[in-house]
């Protein structure tokens, strides 16, 4: 007897270890996991902490440049501080194994080589901004390699934690198996042991005494098996409960022994099980479920019962055996989501969108769907202007605001940056541009981060699908052509995708070649439209105006190819190419004895970016014209996005010396109040109020208030689009200061400029 | 400042009422209630310094520092506070739970390796703990905390 005994315990003992080493080591991978993520986080951090210097020395530099005092003192601070973010990113021990890190380190020798130029750029008694900032953006470029690198990684070792939760969990549960079996083996032991006792007490004290010891063995072993075990009898009553099922119910094994659980306020399954083995005498499969702690919460065990069969055969009671296995398929669960979902929003993130397109793809045939591509607009700026903190917060408000649009059934998915996606599920074609045009308006509205309130809104592209067969990237691919469209119309528009958008597109494409050629051979060329004091019509300065004649088109309107070149990127080449081209030419007229104002447009998309500044002061420093000859005009919507950084731009130009215009004044659909924050000169009544004028209406009435708002600003008035004589009067006689229009002279080239700006007219005005 | 105790030498009892000085890289504010307290290098060295000897999860090899424990820095009055905001000159903050003061060894560094620490190399200042000395607190929690480039310290009551 002995000898069973030893095997038994032995059995026990090593199936108990078995079970804790698994509970460790699976513990342990979890909690390595975590540190895992938590130095890749680090890792990540610093590579965001590196370009968010980038930036800001970018930043500092601008206002340098821009005659900034306070940021020229903290200059060499900033650089300091830039410099050890680069340096940060080769230290450390732990992060050896950061490939992202490594794969930065071969780079290192070339980012040095920036820094100490741009050192040496610095220390110069006069520094050189432009080349400064060139030197700048050589930084960002690896460092951005990186982070999408350092992304692209964390999401495969999300999916290699999950695939090895996975199978440990499966290793788990075969070891939890065997434990069971060898607690039924132990169980039976136990009654055997204990009546063999009792046979043995009235032979001998001694052997009662050696009963008792084998019997409080094996208890102790069960109470150190991490499981709860418990052994009912025939009436589904507790006839036994280790430490584990006491802790987990909070009663005692007194307390336990006697009664049935449901007595005791515990979940009637567990007698509804053990009824059911008991009916049977077959043993129930294992089975997950989830019942209350008695610490609060619910926990998730996975159980299995068994008959006890008595010597003789009969049933002797039911051994339930159940494990708590919360931690690991929490863990797994978070495994899953992470891979699956963006950290921030929470949203399915781009690869989990991809599969769920895909099938929903495959059943467009029976349940139609939409497909919709969203682009915030001006989303960049509002990180610029209030941290990026601000930021996460309006995409995560963002989120909500779609999440609470959609109906169940209904997918929405961040596929990065500021793109979102919605996978609808349409019944007839018009559902998704309804859908469409709610997303539209109401991600519209304005957002309460805080103390800051940002406006943001979206562009969106959709698809409709009725048959299955569409290739998921074709669909993409369309919804993004019909996002473009949008996009083009301006902001939160939304459009839905039709072929002929295909073929505008290829159109478009080769009209951009073109203009990228024409700007490369210099097949661009400026007309100048005079602008002229209505007092003594003395000419005050001219607008440039970009004209292109396509070789085989012939003239392009610049309403056409301006848009078509922002599109392409190449919005800063033209604009280069008109501000040197101008400055140019009003250098030619002032060397010829005619100093005329020059205005130049510049496009809103540009203002707002960092480059602007150096290009204006390039082509003043070019060509040597003075500032006092330069007027930017910008329209009305630069400030649509109350962009911070486009405000600031146009102050730096004014302390530059250079004025600035407000173009199309009345057209755009901003408020009032960034009137009293800018400072600005001119500003330029739209066309369509001057054609009003001499036709009955509000016009005049309209042009009389902007007037009598510019000059209480202390700007003067330019009325647009002046065709008749009557117009001129009545913009004379409500005080409007200065006329354009083809009435007093048509875009001109520019030879035929300098006879309007004659000495004798000159006189006369002076 | 009666609340401090008398006889401990205590930094904010000093020169109280100074001026605020506009943030240098080499000065190092301490606020506390309503007192603003700049400490410069040679302050601080005047007031003396001890070494400590650990590795830090951003260097190679045993780094020696020498600097303060906050523990002996800040006045006892301060001890009670419930916790620190450390500053960074590029406006990255830490906040430090009380408890690292008076159980796990903050200090504050202000030379490593013999030398005052230059803005490129995680200078001025840099709060790090004996993390040699004490394997539990060497963990990312706790290096999350080790702000460098300091440019402040406020106690937070």
């Amino acid at each position: 007897m002995l000898g069973w005994r030893g095997v038994a315990l032995a059995l026990a003992i090593a199936c108990a270890a078995g079970i804790g080493v698994l509970g460790v080591a699976l513990n342990g991978m979890i909690a390595r996991y975590q540190t895992q993520a938590d130095y890749s986080h680090m890792g990540f951090w610093q590579l965001q902490q590196a370009k968010v210097e980038v930036h800001r020395m970018a930043v500092s530099l601008a206002h340098t440049a821009a005659g900034d005092a306070q940021a020229a003192s903290s200059l060499p601070l900033r650089f300091d501080l830039l410099w050890s973010r680069i340096n940060h990113l080769d230290t450390g021990e732990r992060w050896e194994d950061l490939l992202t890190l490594q794969q930065l380190r071969a780079q290192r020798e070339a980012m040095f080589a920036t820094l100490h130029r741009m050192q040496d750029g610095l220390r110069a008694p006069t520094p050189d901004f432009a080349a400064l900032s060139a030197e700048l953006r050589l930084l960002e470029a690896p460092l951005h390699d990186a982070m999408l690198n350092a992304y692209a990684r964390r999401q495969q070792s999300t999916r290699q934690h999950m695939l090895t939760v996975a199978t440990s969990l499966q290793w788990f549960t075969a070891g939890f198996l065997a434990l069971a079996a060898a607690t039924g083996v132990l169980v039976a032991m136990l009654a055997l042991v204990s009546r063999r006792a009792l046979a043995a007490r009235r032979r001998a004290e001694a052997a009662r005494i050696a009963a008792q010891d084998a019997h409080h063995t094996l208890r102790s072993v069960m109470d150190g098996v991490p499981a709860l075990i418990s052994v009912f009898d025939t009436q589904g009553r507790y006839i036994y409960a280790n430490r584990s099922v006491c802790a987990f119910s909070g009663h005692s094994e007194a307390e336990l022994v006697g009664r049935r659980p449901v007595e005791l306020g515990m979940p009637a399954d567990i007698e509804v099980a053990v009824a059911q083995v008991l009916a049977s005498s077959e043993p129930a499969p294992p089975q997950e479920i989830t019942v209350p702690h008695a610490a609060g919460g619910v926990r998730r065990l996975l159980v299995t019962l068994a008959p006890l069969h008595a010597p003789d055969g009969g049933l002797a009671g039911i051994l339930r055996i159940s494990m708590d296995i919360t931690a690991q398929r929490a863990a797994e669960h978070q495994a899953r989501h992470l891979h699956d979902h963006d950290a921030l929003t929470t949203l399915p993130n781009r690869a989990r969108f991809g599969r769920d397109l895909s099938s929903a793809a495959a059943a467009a045939g029976t349940a139609p769907l939409a497909l919709h591509m969203l682009d915030l607009d001006g989303f960049r700026a509002i990180n610029d202007t209030h941290g990026q903190a601000t930021g996460d917060a309006l995409l995560l408000a963002l989120a909500r605001r779609l999440r609470g649009l959609l109906r169940p059934g209904d997918i929405a998915a961040r596929l990065g940056g500021d793109e979102f996606a919605v996978l609808q599920q349409v019944e007839k074609p018009g559902d998704a541009l309804a859908l469409a045009s709610r997303m539209a308006q109401a991600l519209a509205q304005p957002y309460q981060l805080g103390s800051v309130i940002a406006r943001c809104s979206a562009s969106i592209g959709a698809v409709e699908v009725f048959d299955a067969g569409g290739a998921p990237p074709v669909l993409m691919a369309q919804a993004e052509l019909a996002l473009r469209e949008a996009r083009r119309g301006g902001r939160g528009r939304f459009t839905l995708f039709h072929p002929g958008l295909e073929a505008d597109a290829a159109e478009r494409r080769a009209l951009q070649a073109d203009l990228a050629k024409a700007l490369r051979n210099d097949d661009l060329h400026l007309v100048f439209q005079p602008k002229f004091a209505i007092a003594d019509r003395r000419m005050t300065g001219v607008e440039a105006l970009l004209r292109w004649t396509h070789p085989e088109r012939g003239a392009i309107s610049p309403g056409v190819f301006v848009p078509l070149a922002e599109e392409a990127g190449m919005a800063l080449a033209l604009a280069r190419y008109v501000l040197h081209r101008a400055a140019r030419q009003a250098v030619a007229w002032r060397d010829a004895g005619h100093p005329i104002p020059i205005a130049v447009n510049l496009s809103a998309e540009l203002l707002g970016s960092d480059t602007v500044l150096p290009l204006v002061r390039d082509a003043l420093r070019d060509t040597g014209l003075a500032a006092e000859l330069l007027e930017i005009e910008v329209t009305e919507s630069t400030f649509i996005s109350d962009s911070k950084a486009a405000q600031d731009m146009l102050s730096a130009l004014r302390a530059m010396g250079i004025r600035v215009g407000l173009d199309d004044f009345g057209t755009g659909f901003s408020s009032l109040a960034y009137l009293q924050d800018l400072p600005i000169d001119v500003i330029k009544i739209d066309r369509s109020f001057v054609q009003g004028l001499d036709q009955g209406g509000a016009a005049p009435r309209i042009v009389e208030t902007v007037v009598r708002l510019a000059h209480g600003l202390g700007a003067t008035v330019v009325a647009e689009g002046v065709e008749t004589e009557a117009q001129l009067a009545i913009l004379a006689s409500l005080g409007c200061d200065t006329a354009q229009g083809f009435l007093l002279a048509r875009p001109l080239p520019p030879e035929q400029i300098p006879p309007f700006a004659n000495p004798r007219t000159t006189a006369s005005a002076a | 400042m009666s609340t401090h105790t008398p006889g401990r030498r205590s930094l904010l009892a000093l020169p109280l009422l100074l001026p605020v000085l506009p943030a240098r890289a080499s000065t190092l504010e301490l606020r506390w209630r309503d007192s603003v307290l700049p400490l410069d290098i040679a302050a601080l060295d005047a007031r003396g310094r001890v070494p400590l000897t650990t590795h830090t999860p951003w260097t190679r090899g045993p780094q020696v520092f020498e600097g303060a424990s906050l523990r002996d820095l800040l006045p006892t009055g301060a001890h009670a506070a419930r916790q620190l905001t450390a500053i960074a000159l590029d406006d990255f903050r830490a906040v430090i739970p009380m408890a690292d003061v008076r159980d796990h060894g903050l200090f504050l560094a202000w030379r490593r390796n013999g030398d005052v620490m230059p803005v490129r190399d995680r200078g001025p200042f840099w709060l790090v703990y004996p993390w040699s000395q004490r394997p539990a607190i060497d963990t990312p929690e706790f290096h999350r905390r080790s702000a460098w480039q300091l440019r402040a310290i406020l106690v937070d009551e």
